[in-house]
């Protein structure tokens, strides 16, 4: 072949490459057709608010509020009793064989992973597409979950690892390889946090804060009032009192100083929750509902008292088995969860969150219905209000109807009529995580922690009491007695809300107020160990994150 | 203005082209007359002098004239399939004959962007030839590839016609991905697991699937060759590390227009039968397991079957029929599911060719009649195949192939344990024999009457499919060519489904219909510069090419129950009241490209030395970010030792070639987008409205930009002998391959917000030995024997399972509800098996109370335990069965697997029998799981019956726990469902014979066959056949028997002519 044959094969090679390969970059780039890409989807406005609304979309998911979340807690209190089958698992102090053990993890880690996405890409969004009062609640709301989470996080696991980047953005050694951080730096993280969301976020009366179920500024004061009541109640050394055990006395405990917690200046926390606390009540946007019954009415949802509740809707996929689980009056003829006889004879006579918050059980020959305790029958026999022909199957169990106040549900007290839900077994409650009456009582706390129990403390205290027509606390009580009194007025007022086993933990006084009892009501275990104190961090975690090396104690 | 821009170029390059200056020289004119070695005249042999300037073929009576030059001594003569030869011009009148070529040594084979002589061959590379291939008159391509070529294992996943079957050549490279090599038909790459012809149906347990190529008819196919080695695949980089199957489909030969009909007809019927209980055996069976109800647990139940009066609900005095009462009577089920197929399956080919081009034209029908009532499949297709030269530097062609093929299936292949699932199969086995064809749901516990079940329900598979392949060739330069591809390829793919009221699927949905469908359109580009030329000893071919492919997909789900009755089945699902009852109405649409350059240099001196070297850089969009594009190189080199004067000297061998080959080659198991982050709809209520929400996917992970193929490395080395003239031949190959970058689903710490996330990590190993060898036996004039053995053995080590991961063994997913058997642990191969092992049974309540498992057990639980499976430690320790009692207890790779064939003729008379086995390979039989769960209201395998245990026997051999209606025993995983899969099969039988050419005149070849596929099986399987993958191209779960369609032995007929 000549030369010049070969400068004709270069050009042709060269020629038909460079047609093929034009602009091959892009043609490999991939277009999205059925799913959206977080690349091209930050854009706009309503996008923006999509994406924060995913954040909240995880807690009505079975990993949080559809049931793991608070099952795992609120079935281990001294408070509660309930069905073999239900309380078998965490409620007798195993949380490892419940199905749901790992998911409060997930889903408190998926709520920090999607509220850093969100801050990630919705920061840089320019004025042109979203105006700044949006941007600020959606970023403020994003805060807010971080912080709600690593608070619930440090509380149920000690010390987590702290991921303010989503995994993609997080290009660092050790992305996926996180250590824990130590239980004051979580704390340091949930504070940051709420201080961030509350000057982001707009109050309740507020238009700009958005729908009714959004977090707002209000919200996120609270919960930092509570985070530092939470800190300064574990770290302070002392003494309390809490009725319970087999007989239902008052033991009084030297409580234990929370792991990790010590650190803590007691005193200043409390001043710090006093101060943010005393803020939610003065902003004037909540109130108390002046009669217990009115509180978790269907008219009075997102109402004045609440300061936030886990939304539903009815006749969508967003139903929950809330009542089922937790009310007597349900489709299943019983709930599966129930206050205890002992903790329902701490209520006064005349206490309405008895009188109109609870009903039980009883067997008639037609079917179920329910009457008050059999040693109360007179007493509201006589109302005229309920049905009860004296049959006792023995078997009395105060159910907690706060959560059967459902649009399913035919909610005529005590006629039992499901006339809407027979198929579904499903409701649209609500479940209440903040409400006006703790912040209250974490006010009458603090201040009894600061400066012992003043007209101050009883003040704030009485207002609970009052509104549910409870006899007044008693008069001059000691600092440790006021302590103690108002422990147990959370326990009364937050029946089922999720609360007390947290109280207990935070007290320090879980397991010689759980063991105390051994074995509860209707024979489920109390009796509990040292790891119950904090629950085992998942096996998949453990696994795969090479920075744990190991599980909590015990466990 | 593009378009014109091209016209001037093209007037240029023809002026160019068709200057030839014409040679104007004198001459002598040879005559003469061309045969084969039976002295029947051969048209179109190709008749030249030397240096090829002067050339004719043969006219239709073999005869030839050509003009040549005064000088020239001597012509070569060649045809297809004969040896060259050449001819010294000492007479006027030549007679030639031609032999057949003994071994293929001078064919082409084609190795993907070019051919090569198979002597010059350097990987490792089989060519099968459609003749041979469609022997066993195959329904589809890749089942007629079984047992012929050495290290590719062909699996049908089950027997119903039309159904899916997988490939694995050498081993299995991957967790994910899919084995399936790469199919390259006339050029264009088609992508069989992603083409995704099985649309969606109701019930994600119904495992069937439909295999993509039904589209190809195997009377079309000229020749497959299998590129088995990475030497020889790296030609196709990131796809090639499953091999890559080319499937060139016929084309004209130059002559005259030749017609080739072929009509076969046959019938199938199933091969085998399972035992269970008649009549009178259930009804003392079911008896007994009340009895023993009784008896154990003090169960109070009546026996069914009492054969007394008995008080009735209403109070009436009945009888009610016992065991005696159906002697002789009943239904075998299988008798009533199980029929006749007939298949009928006609071709016709008109082929033809000149100077100017070829041409080539198949129709075929084929109608297989399945051996399951109501089940089938039908295909209708036009192929056709084109070339023309236009001048004589420019060719182009086009091969099309378009088909719609029907396939009526009947629910088999399921992997729920739920009977009102359970499939017409397991349904004809477990149904009572004791009741007849018009009994109703209500009459028996959950399982659908199999007659009614197969006739009543509908569902169909409708594919269309249009495959094209066009290009244009130009040669330049004397030694160059340019070849532009273009190819095209779409299928649509449709499911009509509907479960009448009368079946369990569609009783409590009052019907439950389905419009499933999914689409697949590729387009691809090749751009092919080839040279090649002879310098003296140096020859040197090599292309460079750069392609590109896009291929489009969509599919749609809908279904609809709750209608006012059965009559328009799925063609009105608005009529239904419950609007997508289950799932959503799903659609989903993806693209992706790929865009490649290649090359390959092959060089050979003297013929001796041969060195071919390929490298490929591929870009595929559903790499991550980071790893866009990949290289992949290859290298191999081959020695012929036989060309050495001193192996010549030694007067042995008539072939020896030594080859060795390295090749890199990737897989690209990644669906598209899969290595993007991803928002899903994650709504919230709001204010009691439900609010647009969207949030990471938590189930698909996080974004992966390092997401990339999965890397094959691997080492051939292979020897090729030739004996006795090439009249014994034989290969050995031995390779090791590994795969790295394997692609998993590995877990992430949950704190990340993500469960799992898709990385690549990993490595597994295949290595084996592959052999084959042919003769010629015998050949004489009236006889002629030749056979042909290949045998292929491959181990698979799983060598790590990644840094990212520190999971020392995962599983496999469920093969049926929570059993999970298939283990993933380094040292150990892809489908190990992993369970329980069994320690005889419980002969008395003494040995219970042995057990630490029952120590502090009561009573109750105590005596129902005897009789029952007792479960062993092999592990150590004591106490109540747990998941770390279980150990390696199966392996479903095969030890080896052959095929043998020996062809035998005398005179008109040709006898072939084909025999192929898989040995060593364990299945699991899911079909007996299934069976044995329930006891006392379903029938049951006979073995179940009369051998299982029973108080007071000997019971060393028992083979089944004792006879008791019960709903608690829990069967853990154990080799009770595992068994030995090996088995030999006579595949195929068939005796033709060749009219006698003095019978037909006008007509050049008659000929009559009659075969049997599936003859016999030997196997000590107990199932349908130890060849069945319920779940198809899913490499990590090979070899289990969902009870799937039964394979079928057919008898077929054929007649084949051409003129």
């Amino acid at each position: 072949m000549k030369l010049s044959n070969y400068k004709y094969v270069l050009f042709a090679v060269s020629g038909f490459l460079f047609i093929t390969a034009t602009s091959c970059k892009k043609t490999l780039e991939e277009t999205p057709y059925s799913f959206l890409s977080p690349g091209n989807f930050y854009t706009s406005s309503a996008n923006a608010v999509a994406a924060i609304n995913g954040v909240y979309n995880e807690l009505f998911t079975y990993d949080l509020y559809q049931q793991p979340f608070w099952n795992l807690t609120m079935t281990d209190d001294d408070h509660v009793s309930g069905a073999d089958w239900y309380l078998g698992n965490a409620g007798a102090g195993n949380p490892q064989s419940y199905w749901g053990v790992d998911r409060p993890w997930a889903g408190l880690y998926t709520l920090i992973a999607r509220s850093n996405a969100v801050l990630e890409n919705v920061a840089g969004m320019s004025t042109s597409v979203i105006d700044t009062a949006t941007k600020s609640r959606i970023l403020g709301e994003a805060h807010f979950f971080r912080g709600w989470s690593y608070f619930h996080l440090v509380q149920l696991y000690g010390g987590v690892p702290i991921r303010l980047q989503s995994v993609s953005a997080d290009t660092s050694a050790s992305g996926f390889n996180k250590p824990r951080a130590t239980v004051a730096e979580t704390y340091a993280v949930a504070i940051d946090e709420f201080k961030q969301a509350e000057n982001l976020l707009f109050s309740a009366a507020d238009s700009r804060s958005g729908e009714k179920g959004r977090v707002t500024k209000g919200l996120a004061k609270a919960f930092l009032a509570k985070t530092y009541l939470t800190m300064a109640s574990g770290a302070l050394q002392g003494s309390i009192a809490v009725i319970g055990g087999a007989n239902n006395a008052s033991y009084t405990y030297t409580k234990d100083v929370v792991a990790g917690y010590e650190g803590f200046d007691s005193k200043a926390y409390y001043q710090l929750a006093k101060d943010k606390a005393l803020e939610v009540v003065n902003s004037g946007d909540y109130s108390l509902y002046s009669n217990w019954s009115d509180v978790f009415t269907i008219a009075n949802r997102n109402g004045k008292e609440f300061l936030w509740e886990i939304q539903s809707a009815y006749g969508s996929s967003f139903v929950n088995n809330l009542h089922a689980y937790l009310s007597a009056r349900s489709p299943f003829g019983t709930g599966a969860m129930w206050m205890t006889n002992n903790h329902y004879k701490t209520y006064d006579a005349t206490d309405t969150r008895v009188l109109d918050g609870v009903t039980h059980q009883y067997q008639a020959n037609w079917g179920t219905y329910y009457y008050y305790p059999s040693w109360q029958a007179a007493q509201y026999n006589s109302s005229g209000t309920y049905n009860n022909d004296g049959k006792n199957d023995g078997d009395d169990k105060a159910f907690v109807t706060k959560f059967s106040y459902a649009t399913s549900f035919n909610n005529d007290q005590l006629g039992t009529q499901y006339a809407n839900n027979n198929i579904t077994g499903t409701s649209d409650a609500f479940f209440p995580v903040m409400r006006y009456s703790e912040v209250l009582l974490m006010v009458a706390e603090a201040e009894n922690e600061v400066n012992g129990a003043t007209a101050t403390a009883y003040q704030y205290l009485a207002m609970v009491r009052n509104r549910c027509k409870a006899t007044a606390a008693p008069g001059g009580m000691s600092q440790q007695d006021m302590r103690s009194y108002i422990l147990e007025e959370r326990g009364r007022e937050f029946s089922l809300e999720n609360i007390r086993r947290y109280d207990l933990i935070r007290w320090g006084v879980y397991l010689q107020v759980m063991n105390k009892i051994g074995t509860g009501q209707n024979s489920i275990s109390k009796v509990r160990l040292p790891r119950n104190l904090l629950l085992p961090i998942p096996q998949s975690e453990l696994n795969s994150n090479k920075a744990i090396t190991r599980n909590n104690p015990g466990w | 203005m593009r378009r014109y821009f091209l016209i001037p170029l093209g007037v240029c390059l023809m002026l160019v082209l068709f200057n030839v200056p014409l040679y104007a020289q004198d001459g002598k004119i040879v005559t003469g007359v061309v045969f084969d070695e039976k002295g029947t005249t051969l048209p179109g042999a190709s008749v030249k002098t030397k240096d090829s300037k002067f050339a004719v073929q043969s006219d239709k009576s073999g005869r030839f004239a050509i003009k040549v030059p005064v000088s020239t001594k001597v012509l070569v003569v060649t045809f297809v399939g004969m040896q060259e030869q050449e001819v010294a011009l000492t007479k006027n009148d030549l007679k030639v004959t031609l032999v057949s070529v003994v071994t293929t040594m001078n064919d082409v084979v084609v190795v993907g962007y070019g051919t090569v002589k198979k002597k010059d061959v350097t990987g490792s590379i089989v060519r099968v030839d459609g003749d041979v291939l469609n022997k066993t008159a195959p329904a589809d391509v890749v089942s007629a590839l079984q047992g012929r070529v050495a290290g590719v294992a062909v699996t049908q996943n089950d027997g119903a016609p039309g159904a899916g079957v997988s490939m694995r050549i050498r081993g299995s490279n991957s967790f994910l991905g899919g084995t399936e090599p790469l199919y390259v038909i006339d050029g264009v790459p088609f992508n069989n697991s992603a083409s995704n012809a099985t649309p969606a149906s109701l019930g994600d347990d119904e495992k069937q699937s439909i295999n993509p190529l039904n589209f190809l008819s195997p009377a079309d196919i000229e020749s497959i060759d299998v590129l088995k080695d990475a030497s020889a695949t790296a030609i196709y980089g990131s796809r090639g590390a499953n091999g890559v199957v080319i499937i060139t489909t016929k084309k004209g030969k130059t002559g005259n227009d030749k017609v080739d009909l072929s009509v076969t007809m046959g019938v199938a019927q199933v091969a085998k039968k399972l035992h269970v209980l008649n009549a009178y055996d259930y009804a003392t069976y079911t008896n007994l397991a009340y009895t023993n109800a009784t008896l154990y647990e003090g169960a109070t139940a009546p026996i069914p079957f009492p054969g007394a009066k008995t008080l009735s609900a209403t109070g009436d005095s009945v009888y009610t029929p016992g065991p005696a009462d159906y002697i002789g009577k009943g239904t075998d089920w299988q008798d009533v599911l199980f029929r006749s197929g007939l298949t009928q399956n006609y071709s016709l080919n008109v082929s033809g060719g000149s100077s100017a081009g070829s041409h080539s034209f198949t129709f075929n029908y084929l109608n297989q009649d399945g051996v399951i009532t109501n089940s089938g499949f039908r295909r209708y297709g036009v192929n056709f195949n084109l070339s023309r030269n236009v001048g004589k530097f420019i060719k182009i062609g086009t091969s099309g192939a378009m088909s719609q093929s029907i396939t009526h299936g009947v629910k088999t292949s399921t992997s729920s344990s739920d009977d009102a699932n359970a499939g017409v199969v397991r349904a004809a086995l477990s149904y009572p024999s004791t009741q007849d064809r018009t009994s109703d749901l209500s009459s028996v516990f959950f399982i659908t009457n199999p007659y009614i079940y197969a006739n009543d329900v509908l569902n169909k598979v409708t594919s269309k499919n249009l495959f094209s392949s066009n290009y244009a060739e130009i040669s330049f330069l004397k030694y160059f060519k340019f070849k532009q591809t273009l190819g095209f390829n779409y299928a649509y793919n449709t499911r009509d489904q509907y479960y009448p009221r009368t079946v369990y699927e569609g009783r409590s949905k009052q019907g439950w219909g389905l419009k499933a469908n999914d689409q697949w359109a590729n387009f691809m580009s090749e751009s092919l510069l080839s040279f090649g030329e002879q310098i003296g000893k140096h020859n040197i071919n090599a292309v460079a090419a750069a392609t590109y492919e896009r291929t489009d997909a969509s599919w749609l789900r809908y279904d609809a129950a709750g209608f006012p009755n059965d009559i328009n089945k799925n063609e009105n699902l608005g009529a239904g009241s419950l609007q997508q009852t289950l799932a959503a109405p799903y659609n989903n649409r993806s693209s992706t490209k790929f865009a490649s350059f290649l090359g390959r240099i092959n060089y050979n001196y003297a013929g001796k030395y041969l060195v071919t070297a390929s490298f490929r850089r591929d870009g595929a969009s559903q790499f991550g970010a980071n790893h866009k594009w990949g290289d992949f190189p290859s290298f191999s080199l081959a020695w012929k030792a036989a060309e050495e004067s001193f192996i010549k000297d030694l007067n042995i061998f008539s072939d020896l070639k030594l080859r060795f080959g390295y090749g890199q080659v990737g897989s690209v198991p990644l669906p598209a987008y899969a290595s993007l982050d991803k928002l899903t709809v994650a709504n919230y209520p709001l204010g009691g409205s439900v609010a647009t929400g969207y949030a990471n996917d938590y189930y698909a992970g996080p974004a992966n930009p390092n997401l990339k193929w999965e890397t094959t490395r691997s080492f051939n080395m292979g020897l090729d002998f030739g004996f006795f003239n090439n009249r014994l031949t034989a290969t050995v190959d031995v390779y090791r391959k590994k795969t790295v970058d394997l692609l998993q689903s590995i877990t992430i710490p949950t704190s990340t917000g993500y469960a799992s996330m898709y990385v690549n990590s990993g490595s597994v190993e295949n290595k084996g030995l592959e052999i084959a060898i042919q003769g010629d036996v015998v050949r004489s004039k009236d006889f002629t024997w030749n056979t042909n053995f290949n045998i292929a053995f491959n181990r698979n080590k799983i060598l790590s399972l990644g840094s990212d991961t520190s999971v020392k063994q995962q599983f496999a997913g469920n093969i049926s509800t929570s059993y999970a058997p298939y283990i993933q642990k380094a040292g150990h191969p892809i489908g190990a098996l992993y369970g329980y092992v069994e320690d005889g049974y419980y002969e008395n309540e003494a040995a219970v109370r042995a057990d630490p498992a029952y120590a502090s057990q009561g009573e109750a639980i105590i005596k129902r335990m005897v009789g029952e499976i007792r479960y062993a430690h092999p592990n150590g320790g004591s106490g109540a069965i747990t998941t770390s009692d279980r150990t390696f207890i199966g392996n479903v790779n095969p030890k080896y697997t052959f095929g043998f064939t020996n062809n035998f003729s005398y005179k008109n008379w040709e006898l072939s029998v084909f025999v192929s086995g898989a040995v060593g390979n364990d299945v699991i039989n899911l079909t007996t799981y299934f069976l044995s769960r329930n006891v006392g209201y379903q029938n049951v395998l006979s073995s179940m019956y009369n051998d299982a245990w029973t108080a007071g026997k000997d019971n060393r051999n028992a083979a089944w726990p004792k006879i008791e209606k019960q709903s608690w025993r829990n069967y853990f995983f154990s080799r009770r469902f595992i068994e030995d899969g090996s088995y030999v099969r006579i595949k195929n039988l068939s005796l033709g014979y060749n009219l006698p050419k003095n019978l037909i005149k006008n007509i050049s070849n008659i000929r009559v066959t009659a075969s049997v596929n599936n003859l016999y099986t030997f196997t000590h399987y107990s199932g349908y056949d130890p060849e069945m993958n319920g779940f198809g191209t899913n490499p990590a779960m090979y070899g289990v028997d969902l009870g799937g369609y039964p394979v079928a032995r057919s008898f077929n007929m054929a007649l084949r002519c051409n003129f």
